[in-house]
């Protein structure tokens, strides 16, 4: 396993436990990424209806290279921070379901970085970040190491959710 | 003032503790270096360690298994005293208590980690080491060495694992591993990504308990690489690598071969022909098997004793007693009949008979003393409960073997068992704890420490259990002896360290080639001084497997089975592997060089032979110190000349002078720390050097040297030309049971430990005499030995009777003169064998010496006295093929003599590895034994198949299935009809079943281990040859659910075997390989079942497309059911082996 790969199963890991929120799965990032606000702004609808259209398709209308390319265009705009970390989330979704590693990488790497600059001091996101800081380091370099640290914190549900979605979402 | 004296004070200790932050060990044992270790606090690490330049120092490191993130120390303490450093360090949720230690150089770093919190915690600790090591490095994970740069990340596997590893470069090692005993379930160990080499466990801690691991860094020198670290192991942890003090010498000592099944198979203990044919091969130990009714009930308890069992059950335990395995039937017949066997054993055969034991419990009785919730699977696919293991009766399942009711059972069983039955020794069977056997996450009645985790949660390995199983055998004693065990199967770290002695299940062919002399020698690793038992047959030996003899002539197989013999010599030396009497007295040259190699074997052997070679010459080492013995084989088939040179360093420094431990005569240039010698090694001879003698300093020196004696004296004859007088000490050895009587340096008695050498030529004579054997030899063989009197009252006068007269076939009154007399309480001036006039005295400082004493007259007897030859064993081969090759080399059924290689013709006993040859054929005779079948060719009815359709009363109905080997008739029966259409084979198969209760059906996803259930099995090869003996076919298997598994199996002839001969040896087990044949092959076939209540069902249909042509061709097959609840494997053809794969006797099928 590469040390690329593991940063990245680090981040998507806080992508996935961002993810099970957004699909109203049990409330493990309350007040990061949360539901979305009855009164949020329209850009953050926008992506949030884009991303959640997104299909693996070959129409360039509803796939996920479409959602990518519409959310980053949602980004160049004033939005909000929140909106922003949103982003960053769908855009890491989205890049994965496309199989584009490398890109899911960099957006999840934001997503933290934004994370850790609006939420210092919540557990998860410290939690994440010093998964992060330790893969660097090189103290950490085992996949099975963040399996069994997903399993022993019981946040395999989240990663079953992950894999769920990916399936489901390649199915249809 | 007082203050700042005070403050004064407190600065000048602390710049002494800060100063004092070192251990250096003053002494070391070679290899293992004595050096500095320098460390340095906040937080705890180690700086340097002197003389390892490639390592940079090393920490500590604890990570939270949970988040798996580095923990940091909160607060840290370091004290020094008495050469040890204590720490205790505060992290959250954990305390942390290093203590470090010297120990012969090497130092020992013991953490007790405690849950200080409230919760269950996971924690990682490890050692990591930051080296730098160069290109050239070499990395060894404690299984294989690899290019320090190659070095994997993490290695976690504890099969044939060492629990060390070791960096080597420019002759310096850096060792870094866990001491022998450990609680823990998990080891791990690489070079990390930051380049730090490190070892360590994963532990769960519950809240406020705690745990230790020791880890062990060794800083070596040497010549021999990685096993430079291991013998650096044995020199820390000497206790470890020997059989525990006081242990009955006939298991631990080495001086003694396995009796291999003498008596538990065949009454061997009642019987004193057999008893005496055990002691002619040295026997002095039994591997027992299952001395108990019921598996649970080790002792044997009327209360316990009855229930309820099967009629096949009943059969079963009628057939252990039909091979003198024990009449079970009765508690009042079999009790004392064990403790008769235990008894004769020991005191008429001289064989040590160990309690075989292994942690299964019989259904019933799990349930009733509540062990059920602690019974698990031994390996993946295995069902909970299964067939009695050992005795083929009884339901029993695998109990987690401490800590647990279990626990209990053993405390009291083997506590009783020992008290009231001559047992002194434990024999445990499933010794493994390997990677491919499941661990436990069950309940425990206590914490264990030693739980590790995964990502399946935490677990524990018995592994562990065992341990503590051993320490509490060891706990035990019988007549002041310790109770000894004897280990079978792998070694892990977990318990590798806590066996006597160990046995290999010898298939020996396999285990002399490539890969399986690694394997033996991973296993040695942990042995140590141990003796190491080759329970093996000569069936295992296999050699028709490895030999092109279908093409070769009676002359050229003599030729080439004589190769093998002394190619297996040569390995049994290289890695003291004792083999067991059935082969040592079915092959002389085994037979003669028995005494020699127990002699020099049960000195112990030592991962680090010492001696370099300049030519292809394997080497090895028995013994520490002065005395030791190397062995260098030469395996090449023909002679050739080696410039050898002993390092003596291993044995302790100075100048060793050597010998030649057969009596020639040999001459080394000996300095101090070597000694240099040239030698001419026949081919395939295994030349035996001995360090009877070592000189303290001096000059070089030219010695020439001889050895002499027999059986009452040994001499060594030392001519020593030393360049310039000089004033030394020495240290000599005695041999086992002898002693120096004399030393002289030319003709002067030498009285003291110091030699005055005069420049120029010395001669330096040791003379040994025999503790035992207190007479001139002549005076024991002129014995009247056919008209000695010999009381039998006690035990040891009835052994010499059956001696006597069992080998002079006569046999004088028990009263009258001469007579041979016994004492059992002579004082150590009388002890030994002596014959004063007409008596022949055997005198024994007590009755187990005297026995010893008695045993070794008679092995000089029989080795000196044709008389008292002892009657030698036939080698019956095993194998159908072993047994034609043995047949067309006339060694069928015969002792096997020198068997010399053919004049100008070297046949390799191993010529034929990876051989193809062509499909044999069988001959007339046998062709028309074989049985023969007629399927009708039908048309299958148009909706689909069932059991009540028409067009079976067309098809051909099988003969009955008889039971294997003994081809008797089974209990359940089985019908079978068949018939063919154009497309397809159909079968009805009605497996009557009056136990339907009983059978087994646990298995559930295609291509499991189906054959762990009730199941039916369908062997089938279409197009096969008539007269084919060997082809590949395809095997079909269902159990009643009808859960499938099919297998291609191929002849080992022909893909099975690669050139190291790994693969399997016989089609069952290359049913197991799941390469490119066996279960990776899935056959487009259908079988419907039905579950009855007399019986169970099935229809099966196989397309002809599945398994190749169309039938017409006809081809062989094979129809066998494996019945558990009676343990009955029939089959039609009757197969007369104990496994089905039996190609040559499928029965020959074709379609009309």
């Amino acid at each position: 396993m590469s040390r690329k790969k593991l940063l990245f199963k680090a981040a998507f890991l806080f992508v996935l436990l961002a993810g099970s929120v957004a699909y109203s799965v049990p409330k493990a990032l309350d007040g990061i990424i949360g539901e979305i606000p009855p009164d949020a702004e329209p850009s953050l609808l926008e992506a949030s209806t884009l991303f959640a259209n997104a299909r693996v398709t070959d129409n360039p209308e509803r796939s996920y290279t479409g959602c990518i390319t519409a959310i980053d265009g949602i980004m160049k705009r004033e939005v909000s921070p929140q909106t922003r970390l949103r982003c960053h989330y769908y855009l890491a979704f989205s890049h994965f379901m496309n199989n584009d590693y490398a890109a899911a990488h960099t957006q999840a790497s934001e997503l933290l970085v934004l994370a850790l600059r609006l939420y210092p001091d919540n557990g998860l996101v410290k939690y994440t970040s010093s998964l992060v800081e330790n893969i660097r380091e090189g103290e950490i370099d085992s996949l099975d190491d963040v399996n069994i640290s997903l399993a022993a914190q019981n946040q395999s549900e989240a990663a079953r959710l992950g894999e769920e979605l990916k399936r489901a979402e390649a199915g249809k | 003032m007082k203050t700042k004296f005070l403050i004064l004070m407190l600065a000048l200790l602390f710049a002494v503790t800060a100063s004092a932050l070192e251990l250096t060990a003053s002494a070391a044992a070679y290899p293992v270096l004595p050096v500095k270790w320098e460390f340095k606090e906040k937080p705890f690490a180690l700086k340097q360690i002197d003389g390892i330049p490639f390592c940079n120092g090393g920490i500590f490191q604890l990570r939270n298994g949970k988040t798996i993130l580095t923990m940091k120390p909160e607060s840290e303490t370091v004290t020094v005293s008495a050469g040890r450093i204590v720490v205790a360090q505060i992290y959250e949720n954990t305390k942390a208590v290093h203590q470090l230690k010297l120990e012969q150089g090497a130092l020992c770093w013991q953490v007790e980690l405690t849950n200080t919190s409230k919760e269950e915690i996971w924690l990682e600790p490890s050692l990591r080491l930051l080296v730098k090591p160069a290109e050239q490095a070499e990395y060894w994970n404690g299984h294989s060495a690899v290019p320090a740069v190659k070095a994997a990340v993490r290695y976690n596997k504890l099969d044939e694992t060492f629990p060390l590893t070791a960096l080597v470069e420019n002759r310096r090692v850096l060792a870094l591993g866990s001491s022998p005993e450990i609680s823990t379930s998990y080891l791990e160990s690489g070079i990390d990504k930051r380049l730090r080499m490190y070892y360590g466990t994963r532990m769960v801690l519950p809240p406020g308990e705690k745990n230790s691991f020791e880890f062990i860094v060794i800083p070596g020198a040497g010549q021999a690489g990685w096993r430079d670290a291991v013998q650096g192991y044995y020199r820390v942890f000497p206790a470890s690598v020997k059989a525990k003090e006081g242990v009955d010498p006939r298991l631990g000592s080495g001086r003694y071969t396995e009796a291999l099944q003498l008596g538990h198979y065949s009454n061997g203990f009642h019987n004193s022909t057999k008893s005496l044919q055990a002691g002619a091969a040295h026997a002095g130990l039994e591997w027992g098997f299952g001395m108990y009714h019921r598996q649970g009930d080790f002792y044997g308890r009327r209360e316990l004793w009855d229930f309820p069992m099967t009629t096949g059950e009943v059969k079963a335990m009628e057939n252990l007693k039909k091979r003198g395995a024990g009449d079970r039937s009765s508690f009042d017949t079999y009790i004392p009949e064990r403790a008769a066997m235990f008894e004769n054993a020991d005191r008429r055969a001289n064989v040590l008979m160990t309690f075989y034991l292994i942690s299964y419990v019989e259904k019933g009785l799990a349930e009733q003393l509540g062990m059920s919730q602690y019974i698990f699977p031994e390996m993946a696919g295995i069902p909970a409960y299964r067939r009695g293991w050992g005795h083929y009766y009884g339901l029993v399942g695998h109990v987690f073997p401490w800590a647990t009711p279990y626990e209990k059972l053993l405390r009291r069983d083997l506590t009783e068992l020992v008290r009231d039955f001559d047992i002194r020794a434990i024999g445990y069977d499933c010794f493994a704890d390997g990677d491919n056997f499941n661990v436990y996450r069950g309940d425990l009645e206590y914490y264990l420490p030693g739980w590790s985790y995964d990502s399946e949660g935490k677990y524990i390995r018995r592994g562990l259990a065992y341990r503590h199983n051993a320490d509490f055998i060891h706990s035990l004693k019988k007549d002041g002896q310790t109770v000894g065990l004897f280990g079978n199967t792998q070694p892990v770290a977990m318990y590798g360290f806590t066996p006597d002695a160990y046995m290999i299940e010898g298939r020996i062919a396999q285990h002399m080639i490539g890969e399986g002399r690694n394997y033996v020698l991973r296993k040695r690793l942990y042995v140590g001084h141990k003796p190491l038992h080759l329970h093996m047959y000569t069936s295992g030996f296999n050699v028709s497997d490895y030999l092109n003899w279908e093409n070769m002539t009676e002359e050229e197989i003599r030729a080439g089975y004589g190769d093998f013999v002394r190619d297996m010599l040569s390995f049994c030396w290289q890695f003291g592997t004792i083999p067991a009497r059935q082969v040592t007295m079915s092959h002389m040259a085994v037979y003669r060089e028995l005494p020699t190699f127990l002699e020099v074997t049960s000195r112990g052997w030592e991962p680090v032979a010492g001696v370099t070679v300049d030519a292809a010459v394997d080497t090895a080492r028995y013994g520490t110190g002065v005395g030791a013995v190397t062995v260098l084989s030469n395996r090449e088939r023909q002679s050739v000349n080696v410039k050898a040179v002993f390092n003596s360093n291993y044995l302790g420094g100075g100048l060793v002078l050597p010998v030649d431990f057969r009596g020639g005569e040999l001459t080394a240039r000996v300095s101090a720390g070597q000694a240099e010698f040239d030698l001419t090694l026949k081919p395939q001879e295994n030349k035996l050097i001995q360090y009877p003698v070592i000189l303290e300093d001096s000059a070089p020196l030219l010695v020439t040297s001889r050895k002499s004696g027999d059986i009452d004296r040994i001499v060594y004859e030392f001519k020593i030309n030393a360049s310039a007088a000089c004033e030394t000490t020495y240290q000599a050895a005695a041999e086992y049971e002898f002693r120096i009587t004399s030393v002289t340096l030319n003709g002067t008695p030498v009285s003291g430990p110091t030699l005055n050498l005069r420049a120029g030529e010395n001669i330096l004579t040791l003379e040994m005499k025999s503790n035992i054997f207190r007479e001139s030899p002549d005076k024991y063989r002129s014995f009247a030995w056919d008209k000695a009197a010999v009381k039998a009252d006690h035990f040891i006068g009835v052994m010499l009777r059956d001696f006597i007269e069992g080998r002079l076939k006569k046999m004088a009154p028990a009263d009258g003169s001469p007579s041979i007399t016994v004492n059992t309480a002579a004082n150590a001036s009388d002890r030994g064998i002596t014959v004063r006039g007409d008596v022949l005295s055997i005198n024994g400082s007590d009755e187990f010496d005297a026995q010893q004493m008695a045993w070794a007259l008679f092995r000089y007897l029989e080795y000196s006295d044709p008389r008292f030859s002892p009657r030698f064993e036939a080698n019956y081969g095993g194998s159908e093929n072993m047994r034609k090759m043995l047949a067309k080399a006339g060694l069928a059924q015969k002792v096997v003599e020198d068997l010399p290689p053919l004049p100008g013709k070297t046949i390799l006993w191993n010529s034929g590895v990876g051989k193809t040859t062509a499909p044999q054929i069988m001959s007339a005779e046998d062709l028309a034994k074989l049985e023969r079948l007629t399927i009708p060719l039908l048309s299958p009815p148009v909706g689909a198949l069932d059991e009540n359709s028409p067009v079976w009363e067309k098809a051909v109905t099988l003969p009955d299935f008889k039971l294997r080997s003994t081809l008797a008739d089974p209990t359940q029966k089985t019908e079978v009809k068949i018939f063919a259409s154009d497309n397809a084979l159909y079968l009805k198969i009605i497996c009557h079943e009056a136990n339907m209760d009983q059978i087994a059906c646990e298995q559930t996803e295609r291509d499991g281990s189906i054959w762990h259930d009730d199941d039916f099995e369908i062997r089938l090869a279409p197009g096969a040859a008539p007269d084919a003996v060997s082809y590949p076919y395809y095997t079909l298997l269902f159990n009643p659910k009808g859960i499938q598994a099919d297998i291609l199996q191929v002849p080992k002839t022909e893909v099975i075997m690669n050139e190291d001969g790994l693969i399997g040896q016989n089609y069952g087990q290359a049913a197991r390989q799941a390469g490119a044949t066996g279960l990776s092959w899935n056959g487009d076939w259908s079988v419907k079942t039905r579950i009855g209540k007399k019986s169970w069902n099935a229809i099966v249909t196989i397309p002809w497309k599945t398994v190749g042509g169309d039938g017409k061709t006809g081809g062989r097959i094979c129809l066998s059911r494996y019945e558990k609840p009676n343990t009955e494997f029939t089959s039609w053809p009757p197969i007369p082996f104990s496994t089905v794969d039996q190609p040559a006797l499928f029965a020959i099928w074709e379609i009309k």
